[in-house]
């Protein structure tokens, strides 16, 4: 089966830029946000990033799903890196924490800077989000390539992950067909009793099917890709890129806050900041 | 057409080639000599296993590039050993398509695709640009240009494919068996393209098992493989008159001239099977009913309300282009997916009264593709997984697992129980898959393009097996394989668009020609004879069949005659 990823982007202001300006503005705004901890920031930069997802017109209904699973995913990394463990809290000495209680059992301790560390975390993760939805639903499937190698990145990665991105939702249509041939034998996943690794077993008469027939499959590409001459030499690019006003502008600014935050970040600007009501119940 | 005179330099010259593969205890091919001139089409026929797939590797270059092993014998491109050349520029001599354009297609738009040849060989963006216009009007894909490529239908790819070596301007073309995926009508376009190539003066090899279809090609020679060996090399008319008619799907008028001339070629026919009871009395409760029944894929509806009651005890087949709705039919009937509308029954109580599961009870659902569901470390635990999901007694699984073996002839092979199925052929795996499928004891079959991927004589075999199963009431067939429908079945429902266009017994359905046509399907060599010679009371004839009813004498006096069904020339 042969399937497409969902250019959700198409026509959107976003999905008109050239595609290299999605992934430069991904990486600066990774740059970014990885610079700071004081929350009030990360705000208006999760802010900012809400407006530029806006622009790629991505319809919420249709990535509902991908949201909830990011949401879940990152919260879940949250509280069990930074609350439930007591891990590290930034430049905080154990012995600074204002306690708020302690967890039972546990005896990990809730301090309002391990609370306000958790959420500046969680929005750091939602930001980077936000700002990496656009690139895998407002460029174009056949953009992915070209804009890759003319950021000088090595063409045979390039093309690999054009290709990676491409043949996944393939895959996942020959999983709905091996669920088929496996339903009509009597098989339902979710319908088995055990703990979780009876589930993993159950998902055996999935895993090898998807897997044998995507080693054939793969083998059969990259026939097709050699009899065409892949990689044995330096390629051209059909595609012609080149930044237009609104591009130019999108990168400056992202630059701009890059520089900024950095800046600020050397000047010991972006600390964790502890919500001071917080301290205030801690007895501060 | 070129003139090819003995003098131009073969593209091609292949000299006491041998060729094993690194893991393989066997030559896959053994001593095979040719040459390929310029404007010459080469035609290689030959059953599965034959050979064709190393040969062709061994032209373009992947043998000895990417596939390892034991090379003995010369393989000269354009004058040059292929161990010499550099893939990159081999491909610039030796284009190659190959079987299924899924496989082939990276990019993601259908300008990608055909760009994807010339980039890799640095051309400039100009003249790609150039070759783009040029291709895409001699495919025939100029409405294709600005698509997705995974929007395109099984024919629009294929010709993609196509188009995607056309932009590389080889001197040969290896098309390995570009029929496979294709309705008539975008065969017919795709041959016309290799002819016309022929005629510019490249040199075409083809591989096909569809022998009648890839002879109006006209090739100029036939190279026919067995167990890895040239049976014979030479024209068309020889290779018509030395070709075994069981293992090579040949033109009708060739199969009565190789029974005449060897009359003892009669004595091993074989009915095609048993036919089914017949269509179903009007009161009788149908197996499965579609009362205007409405699916598709999110918003694109494939079903737009299909009326048809299927038997319980006669045999069905479900005719069309690609992507009329056939597999969608059966799938909807299983709950593998959901109607948006209209009403399925089973036995006459509504299909969503039942699981999936409880379905399979009544219908053994066998899919195109045995390797979609085969998983197991041994046969018998492959064979006890269903069973097993329905809560059967264990106590009951030797006899279920003896039970499926032995009604698809699995049992004689030695040792089955404890092999692996992927170790299994492709042949040996469908009969699995089937038995997979009996081994819920279902009265009913669901055949998903039972001849894909099979030559004439495995899926011949496989048909006539089937057909003996004892117990079996019904079985409904999806198929390309107008012949083997035809022949096979006791009703035809012939899809376009969606919708049913006809039902009836084949003889009826066949009867309105623009009709055949208008869903893409080909007017066969059999269909033409049947219509002429076949015995008024009787069904379709196979090919065998049919010729040995003619030369028996009985046709004279029971044929048609020429006022019968007209069709095409095929």
């Amino acid at each position: 089966m042969i399937s497409t990823p969902r250019y959700l982007g198409r026509g959107s202001w976003l999905g008109s830029r050239d595609p290299r300006v999605p992934l430069v503005v991904g990486v600066l705004a990774a740059a970014t946000v990885i610079q700071l901890w004081d929350i009030r920031i990360v705000s208006v930069l999760f802010v900012l990033g809400q407006a530029y997802y806006r622009t790629a017109s991505i319809p919420f209904r249709l990535v509902r799903r991908q949201w909830a699973f990011a949401v879940l995913f990152v919260s879940i990394l949250v509280l069990v890196n930074t609350i439930l463990t007591g891990g590290a809290i930034g430049d905080f000495d154990r012995s600074d924490l204002h306690p708020l209680f302690y967890l039972p059992l546990l005896g990990t301790p809730i301090s309002a800077e391990s609370l306000s560390y958790g959420a500046t975390q969680l929005l750091r993760f939602l930001t980077f989000i936000t700002i990496g939805f656009p690139i895998a639903y407002a460029i174009a499937p056949s953009d992915l390539g070209p804009a890759l190698a003319r950021l000088r990145i090595p063409e045979k990665f390039a093309f690999g992950v054009d290709l990676t991105y491409r043949f996944i939702p393939s895959l996942a249509g020959d999983l709905q067909e091996t669920i088929d041939a496996q339903r009509v034998r009597g098989y339902e996943w979710d319908k088995g009793r055990g703990g979780p690794i009876a589930r993993v077993r159950r998902t055996v008469p999935l895993i090898v099917p998807l897997t044998m027939n995507a080693i054939v499959g793969a083998e059969d590409t990259i026939d097709a890709m050699d009899l065409r001459g892949f990689g044995t030499g330096r390629r051209s690019w059909l595609r012609e890129l080149a930044y237009d006003r609104a591009d130019r502008a999108l990168l400056l600014t992202a630059l701009a806050i890059f520089f900024a935050v950095t800046i600020a970040s050397l000047m010991g600007l972006t600390k964790l900041w502890v919500f001071p009501p917080l301290l205030t119940l801690a007895g501060e | 057409m070129v003139e090819r005179t003995a003098a131009a330099e073969p593209v091609v010259r292949i000299e006491g080639l041998t060729f094993r593969y690194r893991r393989a205890t066997e030559p896959a091919i053994r001593d095979i000599s040719l040459t390929i001139d310029p404007g010459e089409v080469l035609l290689v026929a030959g059953p599965s296993g034959c050979g064709k797939s190393t040969l062709i590797r061994a032209i373009n270059g992947l043998i000895p590039h990417a596939y390892p092993g034991d090379l003995a014998g010369s393989v000269m491109v354009g004058g040059r050993s292929t161990s010499e050349w550099r893939l990159r520029d081999l491909a610039g001599i030796v284009g190659t398509v190959l079987q299924d354009p899924a496989k082939q297609i990276v990019g993601a738009t259908v300008e990608a695709e055909l760009a994807f040849g010339p980039e890799n060989l640095g051309l400039e963006r100009v003249e790609i640009r150039r070759r783009i216009g040029e291709v895409a009007e001699r495919a025939g894909i100029r409405g294709l240009l600005g698509r997705e490529t995974a929007a395109l239908s099984g024919g629009e790819r294929q010709l993609l494919a196509m188009g995607g070596i056309l932009m590389l301007r080889p001197r040969l073309y290896v098309v390995d068996e570009p029929l496979a995926n294709l309705d008539p009508a975008s065969a017919a376009r795709l041959l016309g393209i290799l002819r016309d190539l022929a005629d510019e003066g490249h040199a075409i090899v083809i591989v096909e098992h569809r022998v009648e279809e890839a002879l109006d090609l006209r090739p100029d020679r036939v190279l026919y493989l067995e167990e890895g060996r040239t049976r014979y090399l030479g024209d068309t008319a020889g290779f018509l008159a030395v070709a075994d008619p069981d293992a090579v799907k040949l033109p009708f008028d060739a199969v009565l001239a190789r029974f005449r001339a060897d009359p003892a070629l009669m004595g091993a026919t074989r009915q095609p099977g048993r036919h089914g009871q017949g269509p179903a009395p009007p009161d009788e409760q149908p197996r499965l009913e579609f009362r205007g029944v409405r699916a598709g894929f999110g918003d694109r509806e494939v079903l737009h309300g299909i009326d048809a009651r299927l038997g319980r005890r006669e045999i069905v087949a479900v005719l069309g282009p690609n992507g009329s709705g056939k597999t969608t039919l059966f799938r909807t009937a299983m709950r593998l997916l959901a109607p948006t509308a209209g009403e399925i029954r089973v036995d006459g109580a509504p299909a969503f009264e039942r699981s999936v599961a409880e379905l399979a009870t009544t219908f053994g659902y066998v899919f195109q593709s045995p390797s979609q569901m085969l998983f197991a470390r041994t046969v018998r635990e492959e064979l006890t997984f269903g069973p097993r999901n329905l809560g059967r007694d264990a106590a009951s699984f030797d006899f279920i697992v003896s039970d499926a073996l032995r009604r698809t002839s699995l049992d004689g092979l030695d040792g089955i129980l404890d092999r692996p199925p992927l170790t299994l052929s492709f042949g040996q795996q469908k009969r699995l898959a089937l038995a997979i499928a009996l081994s819920l004891q279902p009265p009913t079959l669901i055949l998903d393009e039972p001849s894909a991927g099979q030559d004439h004589r495995t899926a011949r075999r496989f048909m006539q097996e089937v057909l003996a199963i004892p117990g079996l009431e019904s079985i409904f067939l999806v198929t390309h394989d107008v012949d083997l429908a035809l022949t096979h079945a006791d009703r035809i429902l012939l899809f376009r668009d969606g919708r049913v266009v006809a039902d009836g017994p084949p003889a009826l359905v066949v009867e309105d020609l623009d009709r055949w046509i208008g869903c893409n399907l080909r007017p066969t060599s059999l269909m033409r004879a049947n219509a002429r010679w076949r015995p008024a009371d009787a069904g379709f004839l196979d090919a065998q069949m049919l010729a040995a009813h003619v030369l028996t004498g009985t046709a004279a006096a029971e044929s048609h005659g020429e006022g019968g069904l007209t069709v095409g020339t095929g």
